[in-house]
């Protein structure tokens, strides 16, 4: 039966080194929730916390309301799924997805109707008599995952189980996993590093970096009020520019580097003052103006890449800052290089950052820790 | 694939346990006794003597067989468990092994011992004492053998070489060069023999500088080698032209026919030690022990193994077809000096056979 | 809160190996190192002293050394090529060739040496054809003849190593050599033996070991070319010596000298740290021409020679013996004394220790490989470094050492099986050991915390997943574990009496006895038994897979 998890203020050290500080989470039932972030940023030693291969140096862990901080990994209740599959080579992959209920000592019978029932759900029954060295990458992992699913397990924990899958199948699997996750209905930790991965597929998102989470919520909310520049340039692509905020004319206004100034709609009130800022804009929005039609931020086309649906500028500003602009292709021609363009800003989907902080200073910026 | 090797494990160790417990075994030629000969006087009864005897000793197999064939004829209900190795190695077994349960260790024990073995030893003094022509005075042993030394020459070899030997001065002829073998003093109780008799016979006095000297010129023709088996079996084999011997066994095997090897007295003289046996501290079996120590004895024993070889030591002993004592010009042995100088001896030789070498 | 160190299986495992090494490892050595610094009651060096004092002793070391080295040098240069032409090359009856390399390094060391003073002495049959032909001068005996009898018994090791190291350097490394100009016998030089080094310094510490403790060759052939493992055997069992202080000196005095080579080798193999694996290995090829007779010529000339004892002690074994005498003639007389001579005993005792042993070997090694690599605390590698001690004693030291610490009260079982089973349980185990160690590395731990979140206990994973994962790279090693532990000597010579004797110690007490035809009887068993074991092991391996 599916579980909340709640973590709060947990601590993992190793010998001095902290590595985790007053970490503080809650996961929902039935929640597909992932924590992303770059190599050792904490990601999976949290996973491994929940999972009881880790020790727990501070804090308390719950699953529901049972704390579990002193458990062993195999009175918790979980299935796991391991980056590398962790298959057992010596059987065949029946006896594999056995193998939990065999030592929870239930009847054969029952045995193998669960296990068959599971075969079909990941779309593996036809191998179930193979030995794992004759299957696939990805038909491995579906094995691992109808072995950790078949227990019935409160909590799902995925430690990057589609890195070591080529890039197609990593996209089939994810919504197969996502499929899977939301017919059974398990709560499920999802660790990657990927995160087109994780917008992909999950219900909330944990961007973590240095064993501390940034920002927790939603895809969309994250993708779109990333909470700070961390944030911004990890999810999705950003180009980071350089301005200050103007609050001479009543209304801040944004001033670019080369004097271009446009007003921000969406920015705080109560955070916006004369300041330096960073300004993120995803490459959808800028927008390049033909010289001489309206305002806009002064650059030349340095180069660029036709991908079919899109076309792929990379610009130098007159500010000596690059970008990357990405718009729908143009059916006349493509913009050769050293053509000098203007660059007009989406101000309703920009997001704008205290340079000094890093925080984000727009409105409507959700982090959310509870669920 | 597990359980086949599973199974053939087991059975492995079932046919080990078969083999190892099942046959009781001794080295005793099984001679139920339709005793044809009287029974000796001086045996004990064959009712008395019974179980298990554990020997340990320096024979080797022809004397064993001799050994044991008179002991089954006189005591057919006492099996007998021979342990035959070198002297030094027995008297290891015996004191680091708790349960050797040796009951009488036969040869290689020595006139010139002195108290060396004592502590694995206890004294006795066989029934047949007076019949000896040798005693030893602390009570432990008692002598069955007299030992004296010989050269073992392969005539083929020799022939070969151009070489005639009659005596150690012989043996230092350049064309013998590597072709000498001789029984290595630390290890082997006949090459210590050996030691004694040269340094007797080819200096003025026992131990002096020209015995050495002699001994420095001998080694450089010579190999060594552990065992005094080795010795004789070789040179008969042809792998040597001499050797440094004792006589009794080679003279044996000579007498049994197809051997090669002749054996030569030195002309410069001999010397005769007596060997014998003694019973184990502590021996399981004291009965059979002292019954084993009597046989030693005896004359009945020591003629049938006359009969083979060896000089016996009890004064009603036949006289056997072997060069009687008085033509070896035979020296007497300081039994007193030997047993203090031991160790200077016998670092004496180490120290010039390094240097030689 | 905090993570609590709990008795759990795996610490009480530790625990208990500890307790074991303890009382059978430690205390003995304990007991060696009081015996030779303490004489009557006070403490003294007065033994090592005496050692170094007489050029007698301590020229020991140096024969010891000179001829383990030359051992070394000769085997790398006999089976480095010899495997070079088996790995890459496809030679006629090349399984056969490989399965008699084997069997020529199965016998005990002084059959062997036995055999070629028959064949090669002053009066063998060799050197009277050689004579014949006008060759003579050869003899078989001192520092030449240890040497040559020891590097046939010891470049098949040379060979089963650099079989391995051949097998894992991946094509595409000899194919960028040679697209950069660097061919043949050039790159077998500066390609092939540079990746391939850390398998030939293990190699060639291998046999400098097994050189410098053998103690059957010297013994038998040294003829007054005095080594150290046989100086130790004569000053404890020698019969007019028998000095158990300064044979405990002398044994520490080895213990410290191996160690040292040992040592140094672990600092030489340091500087070759990297790991390879071929996702393609090199092909087989089909040679050619001169070439390829010369590499054949080599080969079963090697082979031949390396043999020629074990078959020529066969045929011995039917001629007509009389005790030392050999007269013309075939009989049985052999055997049947043999038979009186303990040979069933013999049999029965072989067989009982070497599979005890070899069970006792792998259980513990397979433990102690889960505890260094998975746990890798202080106590792991407190147990693998206690563990690889015996590596560095000689045979004879551990033999008596254990009867120092054994034959009293309350400890007494010196002249049981076993302590010939501990005495060889404790020789073999290193290597045994390490393979498991290899083997371990290689299975991802994320394996067993599968299992574990399936909730199978720590015990359950380990023995249903992970031994049967290790469990063909331990068997491939148990064999030649197995056959190495039937074929030793240099412990058992000192720890045996008649109750307990194995064939190969019936084989070296019947030569010591001179009863040659029947020391050939024995001899013949032990071949016999080794070769119905090998066949066995063949069936259910592939012959790559044969791993030390």
């Amino acid at each position: 039966m599916s579980v909340a998890i709640t973590i709060k203020h947990a601590e993992k050290k190793y010998g001095d080194n902290t590595v985790i500080q007053d970490l503080s989470l809650t996961i929902r039932n039935g929640e597909l929730f992932t924590l992303l972030g770059p190599s050792g940023c904490g990601k999976t030693t949290l996973l491994r916390m929940i999972a009881g291969f880790n020790s727990i140096e501070g804090g308390d862990f719950y699953f529901n309301d049972k704390r579990i901080n002193d458990m062993d990994p195999g009175k918790r209740n979980i299935g796991m799924v391991f980056q590398n599959y962790a298959i057992f080579p010596n059987m065949t992959v029946r006896k594999n997805v056995e193998f939990g209920l065999k030592t929870r000592k239930i009847p054969q019978a029952e045995i193998n109707e669960e296990v068959d029932k599971v075969l079909q759900l990941v779309h593996v029954d036809q191998y179930a008599d193979r030995m794992p060295d004759h299957l696939s990458g990805g038909q491995q992992q579906r094995v691992a995952l109808a072995r950790a699913l078949v227990i019935r397990p409160d909590v799902l924990l995925m430690d990057e189980p589609l890195s070591n899958l080529d890039a197609k199948l990593r996209v089939e699997m994810r919504t197969v996993v996502k499929e899977i996750q939301r017919n059974v209905g398990i709560t499920t930790v999802y660790v990657t590093h990927d995160q087109e991965e994780a917008m992909a597929i999950s219900d909330r998102i944990a961007v973590m970096k240095d064993g501390a989470i940034h920002q927790c919520g939603r895809p969309q909310d994250i993708y779109m009020r990333p909470l700070d520049l961390f944030v911004a340039t990890f999810i999705g692509k950003s180009n980071l520019l350089d301005g200050t905020l103007s609050c001479t004319s009543g209304k801040p206004e944004l001033v670019f580097k080369d004097g271009y100034r446009v007003v921000v709609p969406k920015l705080d009130p109560a955070k916006a003052k004369e300041m330096d800022v960073r300004v993120s804009c995803r490459p959808v929005e800028l927008r390049i103006v033909e010289d001489g039609l309206g305002d806009g931020i002064h650059a030349e086309i340095e180069d660029s890449v036709f991908l079919g649906l899109n076309t792929h500028y990379f610009v130098k500003l007159d500010t000596g800052e690059r970008a990357e602009i990405v718009q729908e292709s143009d059916v006349e021609s493509i913009l050769p290089p050293k053509t000098k363009i203007l660059l007009s800003v989406n101000t309703k989907k920009i997001n704008v950052f205290d340079a000094k902080s890093g925080f984000s200073i727009m409105q409507g910026v959700k982090n959310n820790l509870e669920g | 694939m597990k359980r086949v090797l599973m199974m053939f494990l087991v059975l492995a160790m079932a046919c080990g346990c078969i083999f190892a417990n099942g046959a009781k075994e001794t080295t005793t030629t099984t001679a139920p006794a339709a005793a044809t000969a009287a029974r000796p006087s001086w045996a004990k009864g064959v009712d008395e003597v019974t179980g298990t005897l554990t020997v340990y000793t320096t024979m080797e197999e022809t004397q064993q067989d001799i050994l044991l064939g008179l002991w089954n004829q006189i005591y057919p209900k006492c099996k007998v468990e021979i342990v035959a190795d070198s002297v030094g190695t027995l008297a290891t077994k015996i004191r680091s092994d708790a349960t050797s349960g040796a009951d009488v260790v036969i040869g290689g024990m020595f006139a010139a011992d002195g108290t060396k073995y004592h502590d694995i030893l206890q004294p006795y003094t066989s029934t047949l004492d007076k019949e000896q022509g040798f005693h030893d005075p602390s009570g432990y042993y008692t002598f069955y053998d007299v030992q004296v030394m010989c050269l073992v020459v392969n005539p083929n070899v020799l022939k070969d070489l151009g070489v005639t030997v009659a005596g150690y001065a012989d043996l230092l002829n350049p064309k013998l060069k590597g072709k000498i073998i001789i029984a290595d003093p630390s290890a082997s109780s006949s090459g210590y023999r050996q030691l004694q008799t040269v340094l007797a016979t080819m200096g003025d006095k026992f131990d002096d500088q020209k015995g050495w000297d002699y001994i420095k010129k001998l080694m450089a023709n010579c190999y060594s080698t552990n065992s005094s088996k080795d010795v004789y079996n070789l040179v008969n084999e042809g792998e040597y032209a001499v050797g440094l011997s004792y006589e009794s066994t080679p003279a044996g095997i000579i007498r049994l026919g197809g051997a090669t090897m002749q054996i030569v007295y030195m002309k410069e003289g001999n010397t005769a030690m007596p060997g014998g046996a003694a019973i184990a501290k502590g021996a399981p079996n004291l009965t059979a022990a002292q019954a084993m120590i009597d046989l030693l004895a005896s004359s009945d024993f020591q003629n049938k193994r006359a009969e083979l070889s060896g000089r016996g030591s009890n004064k009603n002993c036949k006289s056997s077809d072997l060069p009687a004592s008085d033509t070896l010009g035979l020296v007497d042995l300081d039994y007193n000096y030997l047993s203090a100088n031991k160790d200077k001896m016998l670092d004496h030789w180490n120290s010039l056979w390094a240097e030689v070498k | 809160m905090q993570a609590r160190k709990k008795l759990d299986f795996w610490n009480s495992c530790a625990l208990i190996i500890l307790l074991l090494f303890g009382i059978f490892l430690v205390y003995p050595m304990f007991g060696l190192l009081k015996e030779s610094v303490y004489v009557n009651g006070s403490f003294s060096m007065d033994a090592f002293s005496r050692f170094f004092h007489k050029s007698y002793y301590y020229s020991t070391i140096f024969n010891s050394f000179k001829i383990a080295f030359s051992v070394m040098v000769f085997s790398l240069l006999l089976g480095i090529p010899f495997s070079y032409f088996y790995t890459f090359y496809d030679l006629k009856g090349r399984k056969i060739l490989f399965v008699l390399c084997l069997l020529s390094t199965m016998s005990a060391p002084f059959i062997g040496a036995y055999a070629w003073v028959l064949l090669l002495g002053n009066n063998g049959l060799l050197t009277n054809i050689l004579k014949a032909m006008g060759i003579s001068g050869i003899s078989i005996y001192g520092f030449g003849g240890i040497v040559f009898v020891q590097t046939l018994k010891l470049f098949p090791l040379v060979v089963i190593y650099m079989n391995g190291a051949f097998r894992d350097i991946d094509s595409s490394l000899m194919e960028a050599a040679e697209s950069m100009g660097c061919k043949g016998i050039q790159r077998f030089f500066r390609v092939l033996m540079t990746l391939t080094m850390p398998t030939i310094l293990a190699a060639a510490l291998l046999v400098f070991m097994r050189s410098f403790a053998d103690f059957g060759t010297p013994l038998l052939i040294g003829r007054g070319c005095m080594t150290f493992p046989v100086l130790i055997y004569n000053e404890y069992l020698g019969e007019n010596g028998a000095d158990y202080h300064f044979a405990a000196a002398i044994s520490v005095i080895a213990v410290l000298v191996t160690g040292i080579i040992f040592l140094i080798q672990k600092l030489a193999t340091s500087k070759f740290k990297f790991t390879m694996s071929a996702m393609h290995p090199i092909q087989i090829k089909k040679p050619a021409g001169a070439t390829s007779v010369l590499m054949h010529f080599f080969c079963y000339l090697v082979i031949a020679i390396s043999m020629l004892p074990q078959v020529y002690i066969i045929y011995m074994s039917f001629r007509k013996y009389n005790n030392s005498i050999l007269l013309p003639g075939y009989s049985m007389v052999n055997y049947e004394k043999a038979l009186q001579k303990n040979l069933f005993r013999a049999t029965g005792n072989t067989l009982v220790i070497s599979f005890v042993t070899l069970a006792i070997i792998v259980v513990l090694a397979v433990f102690i490989a889960y505890l260094v690599v998975r746990k890798g605390n202080f106590i792991s590698h407190l147990i693998d470094t206690i563990s690889m001690m015996p590596y560095i004693m000689p045979g004879a030291v551990v033999g008596i050492a254990l009867v120092i610490a054994f034959s009293k009260k309350p400890f007494c079982i010196a002249g049981t099986l076993l302590i010939m089973i501990i005495a060889l349980a404790i020789r073999r185990l290193p290597f045994t050991s390490r393979s498991a160690t290899a083997t371990m590395m290689k299975i991802s731990p994320s394996i067993e915390e599968a299992a574990i979140s399936l909730g199978a206990s720590k015990l359950a994973a380990f023995s249903k997943i992970t031994v049967p994962m290790m469990s063909s790279g331990v068997i491939s090693g148990a064999v030649l574990s197995w056959v190495s532990i039937i074929t030793e000597m240099s412990s058992g010579v000192i720890l045996y009496n008649n109750k307990t004797i194995t064939l190969t110690l019936g084989t070296y007490v019947a030569i010591n006895n001179g009863v040659y035809g029947v020391a050939a009887a024995f001899a013949s068993v032990t071949t016999l038994l080794t070769v119905i074991c090998l066949v066995i092991y063949l069936k259910f391996t592939k012959l790559e897979d044969v791993q030390m």
